[in-house]
């Protein structure tokens, strides 16, 4: 390390005086003990000439600076870094250092998991080698054993099922752990389509709800602006949205930032209050999860009884507003405006009806109703934590029609609301790695993996499954690639274990991971991948953004690791599909070929991956100076421009979903319903605590879990209301243990004022850690989790639950 | 103590501050800081109390980031404490420890009214905050200061500072600055002059102690 | 409070129990000038060595503290600012002098007849040592130490502890030296000086103490289990009711004193100063953060 020299003269100036003072105030040890006197005056009047090394100061000899992404993980952003490699290791992580002037094309700056990512890559526990299972499923007992072994095991057992019982007994489960095209599980999924294919699955545990209802509205899911747009908004709810925290695509919280800059008033709904309601939002209001359509209903009650709807709009481009605009056949059905002011069912969505639901005061409802509905234009954006929940298409429709009754829709600055893929053309695509058409033409909805385990064959499509009338098969063999689905991120942890022990149901299961996870316990082979900084990748956004992220290979791979795509070649030689598989191409080939695919598609302009890598900017970007707006041409002209809805007309009203038959549980108008674990059911009186489990800003789900740096900034807690806390005698730190029907957790509490009484919250995505009697030592929130599934979208409802949680003293 | 003719600060706009931590983690990275030692932290500022009427809940919680390191105080306490004289400015205000002149005694480290001084197990020396002075003579800006994904870090001359974004750099939890004189200008969140009413707290202690 | 600080809870006690034996030494010395030198030669010569020794296990205590002590060195540099730089400096010249001060004593080295200008320099150098010790925790940011209460407590410590240690060594010295006439004439003395200063102890713990409330801190102001705060208190009381009942006893018997009351209440003492200066460093709070 090169010496920094400085010259440290004390701020009061001459140093040659510095040494008199002293002395002065010391006569009496001048005349007394001359010895030490000069020993203290030499070591102080000499002190101040040496240089000072300074910490972190790195030598440039033999340091290269890559710009790279990061590994990112399906974290909801996208972002570079910038490496610092010696001798084969990154010595340190800085991030995007373009210019960042102004909003058009802004620096993709790290979060804190990319900048600890050196905790994760250099972690003593990452897997260097295939282990074999000796020890009963789920033990966690391995063993070591070659690759040959490994993928000759594998071939077998692939070879073994598909003969038995068909390609579709075969799952590549849901995994967003790498989206850099060369790793993750798109590279299985290719073999496997090869192959013959396998089970095939709709959906995602992110959007089931809000992709599947957004569409029956607005007849597509690209009904978002870009947002560059956003500081052309007045006023913006982030309703159930914590862009500070997850993030929605690198610089959303910025974007927000210069929108509240620009004089937007933001608020926020949500019963925490979140990292965004704390920097981003002029007011918070809490309320009660699950209830987030009444408070919907209730702001469109007083917006029409206001006379603060955009009538020229609804009339123009909706329909099912009133009994004037019902679809033809349903003129006699319930409008929307008939169900907000109980002409049906006798209750009038009023704000005081509200208040007894959501908690929230009634004059707030009222207030935030008048300021949505007179404020133009306003934006309301919906995160999808609250789809997440029973009934979880009700908020996204009710979320869009408030949009459009308030005529929000199609102009800049407004917001339509729904899943709100990025206008024009749906933004990033994320996956480009071609996996080809999946032979096996039966799929299920992601959710219901286990269900298909347990009861495949019986499955039809009132269980979501499409392409076929009823399964073929239940599952036999898993191959689960970038994946914690297989425990932790699925619902009911303890159901999902002891439906995989058995290992008379899923016969055979490989996990390939970085880490032995609780779902690779659960595997009878797992095999050990490199990291994204081992191989080369691309990625693009996450869901907004205009740039294409390249990840150069910076290092080798550390022991016996191989990438997913290196994996899936080597499994290929021996089923006989190497040649189809790879087309003759190793990684970098086929990052080269994605680059084209961009230049085909999205970037004309983008130079070849050869040109950026020698740019070492990490990123190539499209700026962006005027933003998209979604529904522009037809909101000018909805005849010429329809939407992709029956009634080409944003829809308030779906005959489609009138048709279904089911108004409980699938109106035709967004409802409240209540849920199937609520606070004013009977199951409180048992579990009176309403948990949920928000995504964390340590981890991407359960990816990061465990890394010091981010435990030591972000602990895992539960977070407990103090009014909560002090009912069940528990203190800040406490133990506490959290339970339901379905399992139980030992953890330690956060008592924080920032959460809605009667509500916790634990974090989702840590590893489950079940003890001898099965408690979870570390605090999995799925351990908690229902498998119960959305009726609409047969979407994953996790945060609804009731739990409760007791103190040491209860213990 | 006058000012010295240059005197770099930071400036922390807490009004927009999320309390993400990923200026903790870049000065982290940056100085392979062990476990425990956190020359940026960020604490989490939370008080008021919830009411219920009726059916309703009435929030009065109020809550905030700060993120704090050394603020290279024209005044610096530290500085006159130990007695190893480890501690020095330079002429461009920036407080530095001298690593081969520190003995550990730990005395600085109850001086420092920002908690900035942290004891190094591995090095056994006092540590903190450099502002980078490596990066600064590279024409760098610091670490954390690049790394705030919503900007509201900077640092500069704290005149020029203090011109643009006016002098303010106490609240809770802060200290008066007379203490110190901390070369440091803050933008307050909204919530920080509830200070005065309510009883505010750190939320997060377990997240900054030492 | 800090683990780390157990070093310096003895460090200092120690230390002051060193001044404070000088400090006994010399009031009995200035007390008793015109009586007979030659058995007060020994009793010069005890004191010194006890001074000697309890400052070096103090000095050590305070070096293993350190963690990098090979940097110590430098550690009087700042005597412009620093108050530990002037403790440290303080704390060399006293035991510098003292140990100067015994070889003149014992070896003739530089010279007998410099003992009493060395000694009183000594002397000197503790009184600073134990003021400036007393500053260094003085500290602008750190309300309920920078109060005159720790001066005063240390130097309450210092006089208690020296004579109570000084006690000690009378009465063994008496013991095994029955013609030491002097000893009861002392033992009185240093009796009233501790007498004095439990009183003045007793007011800086219960008037000079700042409202802990009214400081404000954002981090709680440590809460002191009120267990120390009662040893503290108990063991102050009972030692000096123990030396009382020794004192009255020795007044109103022929048969001379029973050293194991003084050993006893000495003791005691000794506890209750552990204590206090354990709840000292036990409140440290700083303001901020
Ligand atoms: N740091 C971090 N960022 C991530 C991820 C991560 O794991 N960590 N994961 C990424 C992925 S894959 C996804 S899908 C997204 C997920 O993004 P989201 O689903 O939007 O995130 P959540 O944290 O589940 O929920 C967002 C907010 O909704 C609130 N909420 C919960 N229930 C309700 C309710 O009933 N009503 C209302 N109004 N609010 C409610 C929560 O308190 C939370 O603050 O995040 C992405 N970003
Ligand atoms: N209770 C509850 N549960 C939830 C949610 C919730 O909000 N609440 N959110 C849901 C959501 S939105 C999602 S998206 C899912 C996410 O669930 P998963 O898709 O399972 O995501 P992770 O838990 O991050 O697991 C990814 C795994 O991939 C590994 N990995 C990382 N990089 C690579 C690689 O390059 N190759 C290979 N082979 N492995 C790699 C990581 O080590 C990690 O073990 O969780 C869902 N589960
Ligand atoms: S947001 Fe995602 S891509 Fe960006 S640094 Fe964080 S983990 Fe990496
Ligand atoms: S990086 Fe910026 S926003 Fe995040 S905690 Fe630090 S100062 Fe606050
Ligand atoms: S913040 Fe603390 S450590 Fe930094 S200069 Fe000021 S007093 Fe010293
Ligand atoms: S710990 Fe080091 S820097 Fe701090 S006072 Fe002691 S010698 Fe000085
Ligand atoms: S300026 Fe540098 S040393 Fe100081 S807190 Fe920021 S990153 Fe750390
Ligand atoms: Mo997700």
């Amino acid at each position: 390390m090169k010496e920094y020299e400085i010259n440290h003269v004390p701020p009061s100036g001459d140093p040659d005086k510095e040494g008199m003072d002293r002395r002065c105030f010391m006569k009496l040890s001048a005349v007394f003990a001359g010895g030490i006197a000069t020993l203290g005056s030499l070591a102080g009047c000499s002190g101040n000439k040496q240089p000072i090394r300074l910490p972190g100061k790195l030598d440039g000899d033999g340091v290269s600076i890559v710009r790279a992404g990061c590994p990112a993980h399906n974290c909801g952003g996208r972002c570079v870094l910038k490496l610092f490699i010696k001798d084969d290791e990154i010595v340190r992580i800085e991030t995007d250092d373009r210019p960042d002037d102004d909003i058009s094309d802004p620096q993709l700056r790290a979060c804190i998991r990319g900048r600890a990512y050196r905790r994760r890559q250099y972690h003593p526990d990452r897997l260097k080698y295939p282990l074999k299972r000796t020890g009963g499923r789920g033990e966690g007992k391995f063993e070591r054993i070659s690759w040959d072994e490994a993928l000759d095991m594998m071939a077998r057992e692939l070879k073994r099922v598909k003969e038995t019982y068909g390609n579709s007994a075969i799952l590549v489960p849901y995994g967003t752990g790498s989206y850099n095209q060369t790793n993750g599980r798109q590279t299985a999924a290719r073999l496997m389509n090869l192959f013959g294919g396998s089970l095939g699955f709709y959906n995602s545990y992110s959007w089931a709800c809000i992709s599947r209802a957004t569409p029956y509205v607005y007849g597509t899911g690209v009904t978002g602006n870009q947002r560059q747009d956003w500081v052309n908004s007045r006023y913006i709810i982030m309703w159930g949205w914590n862009p500070a925290e997850m993030r929605d695509g690198t610089n959303s919280e910025f974007f927000l930032k210069k929108a509240r800059e620009n004089g937007a008033k933001i608020i926020c709904i949500d019963p925490r209050m979140s990292m965004s309601a704390t920097a981003l939002a002029d007011e918070w209001i809490p309320i009660r999860p699950g209830t987030d359509t009444a408070l919907m209903s209730a702001m469109a009650h007083v917006i029409i009884s206001e006379n603060l709807h955009d009538k020229d709009f609804i009339r123009r481009c909706c329909v099912g507003f009133d009994k004037s605009q019902m679809p033809p056949g349903c003129e006699n059905e319930e409008s929307y405006s008939d169900y907000i002011f109980g002409i049906r069912d006798g209750q009038p969505k009023t704000p005081e009806w509200a208040e007894a639901i959501t908690g929230i005061p009634k004059n707030t409802i009222t207030r935030i109703a008048r300021e949505y509905g007179s404020t133009k234009p306003a934006m309301l954006y919906q995160g999808y934590g609250m789809q997440r929940r029973a009934y979880g298409e009700q908020p996204v429709l009710g979320g869009c029609v408030l949009a459009a009754i308030t005529g929000n829709v199609g102009i800049p600055g407004g917001w339509a609301s729904g899943i709100a893929l990025q206008a024009d053309d749906g933004g990033p695509f994320w996956n480009i790695f071609p996996t080809g058409r999946n032979p096996v033409r039966e799929a299920i909805p992601v959710f219901l993996w286990t269900e298909a385990i347990l009861r495949g064959k019986e499955m039809g499509p009132d269980d979501g499954v499409i392409g076929a009338e009823k399964l073929q098969n239940n599952i036999k063999l898993i191959w689960c690639v970038a994946s914690n689905i297989l425990i932790n991120q699925h619902a009911d942890t303890n159901r999902s274990a002891k439906i995989l022990k058995d290992e008379s149901l899923v016969e055979f299961i490989v996990v390939q991971d970085q880490f032995m996870t609780p779902s690779a316990k659960y595997a009878d082979l797992v095999l050990p991948v490199c990291t994204q900084f081992e191989m080369w990748g691309l990625e693009d956004g996450w869901k907004y953004g205009d740039e294409v992220i390249i990840m150069p290979k910076v290092q080798e791979p550390p022991g016996e690791t191989k990438s997913d795509y290196q994996i899936a070649t080597e499994l290929a030689e021996r089923l006989g599909l190497k040649e189809e598989y790879t087309l003759g191409r190793n990684e970098y080939d086929w990052i080269s070929w994605a680059v084209k695919y961009y230049r085909n598609t999205r970037f004309p302009d983008i130079p070849d991956l050869e040109k950026l890598h020698e740019m070492n900017r990490g990123v190539y970007t499209r700026a962006i100076h005027e933003p998209k707006v979604a529904f522009r041409d037809f909101r000018e002209d909805p005849e010429q421009y329809p939407l992709n809805t029956p009634s080409g007309k944003v829809e308030l009203f779906s005959k489609t979903l009138f048709d279904m038959g089911k108004p409980d549980s699938i109106p035709a108008v967004p409802k409240y319903i209540q849920e199937w674990e609520s606070p004013f059911g009977e199951e409180s009186k048992k579990y009176p605590l309403q948990a949920i489990g928000h995504h964390y800003m340590p981890r991407v789900h359960s990816t990061h879990d465990g890394i010091d740096w981010l435990e030591e900034a972000f602990p895992q807690r539960i977070f407990i209301n103090p009014l909560d806390a002090e009912a069940r005698g528990i203190k800040d730190g406490d133990q506490v243990l959290v339970y339901n029907d379905r399992g139980k957790i030992m953890m330690p509490c956060r008592i924080t004022k920032k959460i809605m009484p009667g509500v916790v919250n634990i974090p989702q995505g840590a590893w489950w850690e079940p003890d001898k009697n099965g408690i979870d030592r570390r605090g999995n929130v799925n351990v908690l989790t229902s498998h119960r599934w959305t009726p609409l979208a047969f979407g994953n409802a996790q945060h609804t639950i009731m739990v409760e949680v007791a103190g040491r003293a209860a213990l | 103590m006058d000012r010295q003719s240059k005197q770099l600060a930071f400036y922390f706009d807490a009004s927009g501050c999320s309390g993400c931590k990923t200026c903790q983690v870049a000065c982290k990275d940056k100085h392979n800081s062990p476990m425990g030692v956190r020359w940026r932290r960020v604490y989490e500022i939370c008080g008021g109390d919830w009411k219920k009427e009726g059916n309703a809940w009435i929030p009065g919680v109020y809550a905030y980031h700060v993120s704090m390191a050394c603020n290279h105080c024209e005044d610096p306490i530290c500085m006159d404490a130990c007695p190893n004289k480890a501690i020095v400015k330079k002429e461009d205000g920036v407080v530095l420890i001298d690593y081969d002149r520190c003995m550990g005694c730990k005395y600085c480290e109850w001086t420092c009214p920002y908690g900035a001084l942290q004891f190094d197990q591995e090095k056994r020396v006092m540590t903190k905050c450099t502002l980078c002075a490596d990066y600064l003579e590279d024409g760098k800006p610091p670490s954390c200061v690049a790394a705030c994904p919503m900007r509201v870090l900077h640092y500069g001359d704290l005149e020029e500072l203090e011109t643009q974004h006016g002098k303010f750099n106490e609240g809770f939890p802060l200290p008066k600055e007379k203490f110190t004189k901390p070369a440091l200008v803050i933008t307050p969140h909204r919530d920080a002059p509830k200070a005065e009413n309510i009883l505010l707290q750190i939320a997060n202690k377990e997240e900054v102690k030492k | 409070m800090n683990g780390n600080d157990w070093p310096l809870v003895f460090f200092t006690l120690i230390s002051q129990i060193s001044v404070g034996i000088l400090l006994s030494g010399f009031f009995l010395w200035i007390s008793l000038k015109n009586s007979d030198a030659s058995s007060l030669e020994i009793f010069k010569k005890l004191l010194l060595i006890a001074g000697l020794g309890t400052m070096v296990v103090a000095l050590i205590l305070s070096f293993l503290h350190l963690a990098n002590p090979q940097h110590a060195i430098y550690a009087f540099s700042n005597l412009r600012a620093s108050w530990l730089s002037r403790e440290i400096i303080l704390a060399s010249m006293y035991l510098l002098t003292l140990a100067i001060c015994f070889a003149s004593l014992q070896y003739n080295i530089p010279h007998r007849n410099l003992f009493g200008p060395i000694f009183l320099a000594s002397l000197i150098f503790g009184i600073f040592l134990v003021w400036s010790m007393a500053r260094v925790y003085m500290i602008p940011t750190v309300p309920l130490w920078n109060t005159p209460a720790t001066p005063i407590a240390f130097f309450h410590s210092t006089i208690i502890l020296g004579a109570g240690a000084t006690l000690v060594i009378l009465s063994l010295l008496a013991s095994k030296n029955p013609d030491f006439t002097l000893a009861e004439k002392m033992q009185s003395l240093l009796f009233y000086l501790i007498a004095i200063t439990v009183i003045i102890g007793l007011l800086n713990t219960f008037l000079l103490q700042p409202d802990i409330q009214t400081l404000g801190s954002s981090f709680p102001v440590p809460e002191v289990t009120s267990l120390w705060k009662n040893v503290r208190i108990v063991f102050l009381l009972a030692g000096f009711s123990i030396l009382t009942y020794w004192f009255a006893f020795q007044l109103s018997s022929e048969s001379g004193s029973s050293s194991v009351l003084i050993y006893l209440g000495t003791a005691c003492l000794l506890i209750s100063e552990i204590a206090a200066r354990y709840l000292f460093y036990a409140s440290y709070f700083r303001v901020g953060v």
